[in-house]
């Protein structure tokens, strides 16, 4: 059994989960921490940190387990180790490798069409079409 | 793993068919100004009908290789003044799919959007394709 720790950002929604197989370190949380403060148009390292120090606290403390990532939301606050059962080590570092990003970009169905537009006094103008 | 479903050919064909052919009789496309409705199921409210192009008794041919592609369209006089933005496909009074207009980047290309009362609207061409 393989034990993890998931580091879930939740600034205006949930924006990232990251997955460690060791206790999360300081760096590990700055590295969230600050790529959820991008977001926002704050630096870790800035004055205006300070006003959002309440907020950061609250993410210190979201690490949840796993599974509780998995099957439901973490209860805010808690700090929950979680050893689980049937997600192997592949299932984990597919984890690890990140967020799996839709690729929204391509529409389902394309629609492409070409047309004209002749106005009154242009060449080839016809009024009784 | 990635996220990589793929339909066949056939089955992309048969849903293009399905979704399109339903235009066929009594198709047309209409062009419009103001902003686009949310989807094709949202009321048309305040934006203007600029133009309507009939499509033929055969709206769109037989969907190959996952395209499918529009018969001819009646060209027709614009009923107003204004900017094209937006088109909704018609199956009779019912709006089946919209999309954008503009002169680049957009469903439905025109040499210009800027359409006057009376002016030639024409559509030359229309393909879907489903993506594989």
């Amino acid at each position: 059994m393989a034990k993890g720790y998931v580091f879930r950002g939740q600034g205006l929604g949930v924006v990232t989960d990251k997955v460690y197989l060791q206790w999360p370190s300081k760096s590990d949380f700055d590295e969230v921490m600050q790529r959820e403060l991008s977001l926002h148009g704050f630096s870790i390292n800035g004055d205006e940190v300070a006003v959002t120090k309440r907020w950061i606290r609250v993410q210190e403390v979201e690490l949840v387990g796993l599974q509780d990532v998995l099957d439901a939301e973490p209860a805010p606050g808690q700090l929950n180790e979680f050893v689980y059962g049937e997600l192997d080590e592949a299932s984990l570092r597919e984890i690890l490798a990140g967020p799996r990003e839709p690729t929204g970009a391509t529409p389902l169905i394309e629609m492409n069409g070409t047309g004209s537009v002749t106005n009154p006094g242009e060449p080839g103008y016809n009024p009784d079409l | 793993m990635a996220l990589n479903p793929k339909l066949s050919a056939a089955s992309r064909n048969l849903a293009l068919n399905a979704a399109l052919d339903v235009m066929n009789t009594t198709g047309s496309i209409k062009i419009y100004d103001g902003t686009q409705p949310t989807d094709a199921d949202t009321a048309i409210a305040a934006q203007v009908l600029l133009a309507t192009n009939a499509m033929a008794a055969t709206a769109w041919a037989a969907a190959a290789a996952g395209s499918k592609a529009a018969g001819a369209f009646t060209a027709a006089n614009a009923v107003a003044s204004s900017t094209a933005t937006w088109y909704g496909f018609f199956n009779n009074v019912t709006r089946v799919w919209d999309g954008t207009v503009g002169t680049a980047t957009v469903n439905l290309v025109f040499n210009s959007v800027a359409i006057a009362s009376g002016a030639n609207v024409a559509v030359t061409g229309f393909t879907a394709t489903m993506a594989v």
